[in-house]
């Protein structure tokens, strides 16, 4: 694994998307083992993928994909927070009939009584989805042939291809238009003024680095300057002004900004720029659409079936199974992976980004995530050097989301430049281990195992988290999908079939929390029981129950500090008294008693009544003060002298009691007074090993790092830092979650 | 907030035409009026008066830099008394390609079927040129007032001649509520006392009135007197107006942990401690924040309230005496610092069964008394307490009717 080589793959993440997967047939990974794998993604919304292009026959709508866009509403949400009952009524149970639409529907359908879907779409019905969609021919009363695949969504397609064939005006721009419910979006490219569809670089004057960054997705992009030419393109490039691949999405109201930003930003834009370099470089937008113009007049003449046709283009243009399985991909919300048969081909894949995990539960009027495993534990820290970069921590492990062979098998397939390393990587990982630890002990270079990982983890058949350890706890997640548990229990026992069935295991692991190891019979069983462990994460059953603290400063530490303090400030004030003595005050001070203010004005001639005035003043000034010092040392006396007791939390004396503990929130911006404590409960701690270590461990009593990373981090033994942090523990105030 | 609006038509002769356009010069240009156009009409025009197969329906579009988003409804209104048979208009509304657009989409298609219904009636439209009459407002004044009005104060009401006014009002549309069950308690937000009045809904009325952040909603239906599934589309309602909020049912036997919001409390973010001191401290003299971090800190998957009330109490601190348990419980939840540990059971048996397909007989068991369907692990404790009408101990008894070792109990 060479780093540097590596460094240039870079990109493949860094942007959104990629060359690889190929010869995948379908882009969906699913095997029986991830049944219980997480699949809580919305629906994209996504009811059809259309090409749509301006030859020099005007509007040409050359292909969509499915053929019969299903019109249906996608079915309303019906969980959220992390509620699993999916019934809005609870009564169907009564009836005995199971399903879901409950009376409380057809209230809200039929009488109209308080109808709230003022906005949800799911009821209504398109007006123009009843026009009758065959699979064949026939000839309306005026005697004209009625084409099946004319008519798409209910409209047809002379009138859709005119009105989504974008004026040059939109070129490379977001084209957003919405009929009724339906969204229209696309990213029309236009043919340039000088007839090329692409700007000539210089040759040579760019590294393929570069031009792949522009690209944003094209691999060897060496050959595609030689195809550009004007001339090679004004023979056969049928006149094709324009072409863009229409994305018709049906969204709920109040999240379809958001998620039209996302679908366009990480697939429509980079799918089009694909098809420009394409178009650019082999002519290929219009060979194919000429293909499947001819295809489609010739089934016109011969009256051919639908589904005849469909099946036929797909046989013989790649461009068509590319934006089926765009379509398909990402309707399923999986990656896409797209391989166009251009000279020199062209591979990308494109998904729209997925969460592998939430930090939070979903609020109560939030829709329901449920799989999706929650932790705090983020895998990406901050670049070292490099702010706005994020890196895998390398104290993270990898979990792989799939079966290992599977995966690996999946990778060989593709056979691209990183499958060897890919595969390396994949081997050497456990998550068990932490990355710097699987570096070290196979002495491999950390970066480019790190960026291996993320590559996986992009591609999402890995996630990155603590290693597994079986010191450490785990719960049964607040967000698991128990509705998956009869299939998932079966997946379970083929996989462990010794070990106690997967129900009374969740129910053993939540009904208190204990360190996992207690849970295996022996000590023999732990790997087996790791194992366990990490299916049971990978599919969202449980997560990892972390320690966090903060530094708590109870009244006896607060009290002695400020007893210092008072001590400091008199011990200061006598110094000062003592050598200010005789010497002037500063005269800043207007800070005069008034009473006796012209009172020793008369007695002294020889002065000047100002100078008078000035030594009168300072003279008491200074009696002030000392007065005031000598009430402070007199209050400070009677003081009670701090003592240090063993059970600090339970110091009951009566001078404490009007003091509330303390707690410091954040170590790492302390003010003075909070450093002092911290230093003064460092003197408190008895163990000699723990005292050493206070000062160092305090960074992490900020409430956001758990104390199950402190032994990785500070390259400890856990139990030693346990140890050591069981020493602190009248000092920090400790809660536990996810 | 609108940026622009205007009065588009189809002329036989011109092609698609913006006859009027508030403020001046904002679509197209205008004589003395020199002030860039919002974007170039020209290119936008074919989504303005579209195709026949595109009319009457609700039609948007961004400009290509998308700055601006134009929200219309063209309306295509066949009769033999026009040229070509068909007379075509759109009233646009222009705003910020980011603004929401939600609440704009009730106005546009008003106006597209008040100006449809005033041209049918009288050519309101078509006839605006051959028209003197003074007992009607100009399209422009019209377009103006409508804009400035729902600009500034998000409604208008404009007499336009004789028989016609134009009412209209931006109305905040909100996300669907979830669906309200059974076993959730409501507590509401505001006062209802203070708004509620003789023209409120007969049941709304009754529901509200048992709404006391204790009763269930099953309760509520049966102490209001009102008809379950009636009671909840009440409730849902409140909740759309976001003037409840549904918490799980509050009992000792509960657990609750923490979530990693509560490290905001911790932080005192948005003066949260105070504000649940003023909350919980109503049992006997106020205490320091701090006893309320540590409170919730020691909530734990582990401990049941009342374990936790008998930890602090163990450790010399009488939490009773100070606090509402309850009311610092439901404080923890509705911030989200805190979580709702829930009690589920699961039937190996039924599991088989369910993954196997054999739901028919199972559905004869779960007719009968037996605790069959909610044994999959998807019914909390709650929902089996609240449909059944029986207690945690109740349940635990039915469920030892199962095969030995078949049922587990997962807390999630």
């Amino acid at each position: 694994m060479d780093p540097k080589k590596l460094k240039e793959y870079e990109f493949l993440w860094k942007t959104t998307q990629f060359p690889s997967f190929k010869n995948l047939s379908t882009p969906v990974f699913v095997s029986d083992s991830m049944a219980s794998a997480p699949t809580a993604v919305k629906d994209p919304g996504l009811l059809g993928v259309a090409l749509i292009i301006r030859s020099k026959d005007g509007p040409r709508f050359v292909f969509h994909y499915p053929p019969r866009p299903s019109t249906k509403a996608s079915k309303r949400e019906k969980l959220y927070g992390t509620e699993l009952d999916e019934s809005d009524s609870e009564d169907d149970n009564a009836r005995g009939d199971g399903g879901d639409d409950s009376d409380l529907e057809e209230i809200f359908k039929g009488k109209g009584i308080g109808k709230l879907d003022l906005n949800d779409k799911s009821d209504k019905k398109h007006d123009h989805v009843e026009v009758p969609e065959n699979d064949d021919h026939y000839d309306d009363k005026y005697g004209v042939q009625v084409v099946p695949w004319e008519t798409v969504l209910g409209w047809s397609t002379a009138d859709l291809r005119s009105i989504l064939t974008p004026a040059r005006g939109y070129h490379k721009k977001r084209f957003e238009m919405t009929l009724d419910p339906l969204h229209f979006i696309t990213y029309p490219i236009h043919i340039r003024e000088d007839g090329t569809w692409k700007k000539k670089k210089p040759k040579k004057a760019k590294k393929e680095s570069t031009a792949a960054d522009r690209n944003n997705n094209v691999e060897g992009s060496a050959a595609e300057d030689k195809h550009t030419g004007v001339d090679d393109d004004a023979e056969d490039d049928g006149g094709m002004t324009m072409f863009n691949v229409v994305f018709i999405l049906d969204l709920p109201k109040h999240e379809a900004d958001a998620r039209i930003a996302e679908i366009y930003h990480h697939v429509i834009k980079s799918f089009h720029k694909a098809l420009n370099h394409a178009q650019a470089s082999s002519n290929y937008v219009w060979k194919e659409s000429e293909m499947i113009l001819g295809m489609r007049e010739k089934a016109r003449e011969e009256r051919r079936p639908m589904s005849w046709l469909w099946s036929e283009i797909l046989l013989r243009s790649t461009l068509a199974i590319a934006i089926r399985d765009v379509y398909i991909a990402i309707s399923n919300n999986k990656i896409a992976t797209i391989h166009l048969k251009t000279t020199p081909p062209l591979d990308l894949a494109l998904q729209i980004p997925v969460p592998s995990f939430l930090t939070r539960l979903p609020g109560p009027t939030e829709p329901a995530m449920p799989g999706l495993l929650v932790t705090t534990a983020n895998p990406l820290v901050a670049d070292e050097g490099n702010e706005d970069q994020e890196t895998l921590n390398k104290h993270f492990a990898l979990l792989l989301l799939d079966d290992e062979n599977k995966i690996i098998a999946d990778i060989q397939a593709e056979d691209t430049e990183i499958s060897a390393p890919l595969i390396e990587c994949i081997r050497l990982c456990k998550p068990t281990l932490s990355f710097l630890q699987v570096a070290q002990s196979n002495s491999i270079e950390l970066t480019s195992l790190l960026i291996l990982a993320q590559h996986l983890i992009h591609y999402r058949r890995a996630i990155a988290l603590p290693p597994l350890h079986s010191r450490e706890m785990y719960i049964v997640s607040p967000n698991c999908d128990s509705r998956k548990l009869p299939v998932a229990s079966v997946a379970w026992k083929k996989a462990f079939p010794l070990a106690p069935s997967l129900p009374s295991f969740l129910a053993m692991l939540s009904a208190a929390p204990r360190p996992y190891k207690s849970f295996a019979p022996s000590k023999n069983h732990r790997p087996t029981y790791l194992d366990m462990l990490a299916w049971l994460i990978r599919g969202g059953w449980v997560t990892q129950l972390r320690t966090f603290a903060w530094i708590l400063v109870w009244p006896e530490i607060i009290y002695e500090v400020d007893y210092q303090l008072k001590a400091d400030a008199i011990e200061k004030a006598k110094k000062g008294t003592k050598s200010n003595s005789g010497s002037s005050e500063s005269p800043e001070s207007t800070d005069e008693s008034g009473p006796d203010k012209h009172s020793d004005n008369d007695h002294i001639q020889t002065l000047t009544a100002e100078q008078v005035a000035e030594n009168a003043r300072l003279g008491r000034l200074a009696d002030k003060a000392a007065k005031q010092a000598a009430e402070e040392a007199a209050a400070f006396a009677q003081m009670p002298v701090p003592v240090a007791t063993d059970h600090i939390s339970r110091n009951n004396a009566e001078h404490l009691k009007t003091i509330p503990p303390y707690i410091i929130k954040d170590p790492h911006k302390v003010s003075h007074e909070e450093s002092l404590y911290i230093a003064a409960i460092g003197k408190r701690i008895t163990d000699q090993k723990a005292k050493d270590c206070w000062q160092k461990f305090v960074k992490y009593f900020n409430g956001n790092e758990a104390l199950e990373m402190i032994a990785l981090r500070e390259n400890m033994k856990r139990k030693e830092t346990w140890g050591i942090l069981m020493q602190y523990q009248e000092h920090i105030l400790v809660c536990k979650h996810w | 907030m609108i940026q622009g609006i205007f009065f588009a038509r189809f002329l036989p002769q011109q092609g698609t035409k913006v006859v009027h356009q508030s403020p001046p010069g904002c679509i197209v240009p205008e004589p003395d009026v020199d002030k860039p156009r919002l974007f170039d009409f020209d290119l936008l025009s074919e989504y303005i008066i579209p195709r026949q197969a595109f009319c009457n329906r609700y039609v948007t579009i961004c400009d290509p830099d998308f700055k601006y988003r134009i929200l219309g409804h063209p309306v295509c209104i066949k009769d033999e008394k026009y040229e070509r048979n068909e007379f075509m208009f759109n009233f646009c509304i222009v705003i910020n390609a980011d603004d929401d657009k939600i609440p704009y989409e009730a106005v546009v298609r008003r106006l597209a079927s008040t100006f449809t219904e005033m041209e049918i009636q009288n050519q309101f439209l078509s006839l605006e040129d051959f028209s003197n009459s003074n007992d009607r407002r100009s399209i422009a004044a019209l377009l103006e007032i409508i804009k400035e009005d729902l600009n500034n104060y998000n409604e208008c009401m404009i007499p336009v001649d004789d028989a016609n006014t134009i009412n209209m009002k931006l109305f905040p549309i909100h996300p669907h509520p979830p669906p309200v069950k059974s076993w959730h308690v409501p507590i509401s937000k505001i006062k209802f006392s203070e708004i509620i009045d003789d023209t409120w809904d007969l049941t709304m009325k009754k529901v509200i009135a048992q709404i006391d952040g204790i009763k269930d909603v099953r309760r509520i239906a049966h102490e209001a007197d009102v008809d379950l599934d009636l009671a909840k589309i009440a409730l849902q309602h409140l909740l759309y107006y976001d003037s409840v909020i549904m918490l799980d049912l509050f009992l000792f036997g509960n657990v609750y942990a923490p979530t990693p919001d509560l490290n905001d409390f911790l932080e005192d973010r948005e003066g949260m401690q105070d504000e649940c001191a003023n909350y919980v401290y109503i049992n006997g003299p106020r205490l320091s924040n701090f006893f309320l971090c540590r409170l919730f800190a020691s909530l734990g998957t582990s401990r049941t309230v009342k374990e936790w009330l008998k930890l602090h109490i163990d450790q010399g601190f009488p939490v009773l005496n100070y606090i509402d348990v309850r009311r610092f419980i439901q404080f923890g939840v509705i911030k989200g610092l805190i979580y709702r540990v829930h009690k589920y059971a699961v039937s190996a048996q039924y599991l088989a069964g369910l993954a196997n397909g054999e739901r028919r007989e199972w559905r004869e068991w779960r007719m009968g008394e037996g605790m069959g369907r909610f044994a999959d692990g998807c019914h909390c404790f709650d929902q089996i307490c609240v449909e059944r009408n029986i207690g945690d101990a109740k349940i635990m008894d039915q469920l030892r009717k199962f095969p030995k070792g078949d049922v587990d109990i997962i807390y999630r």
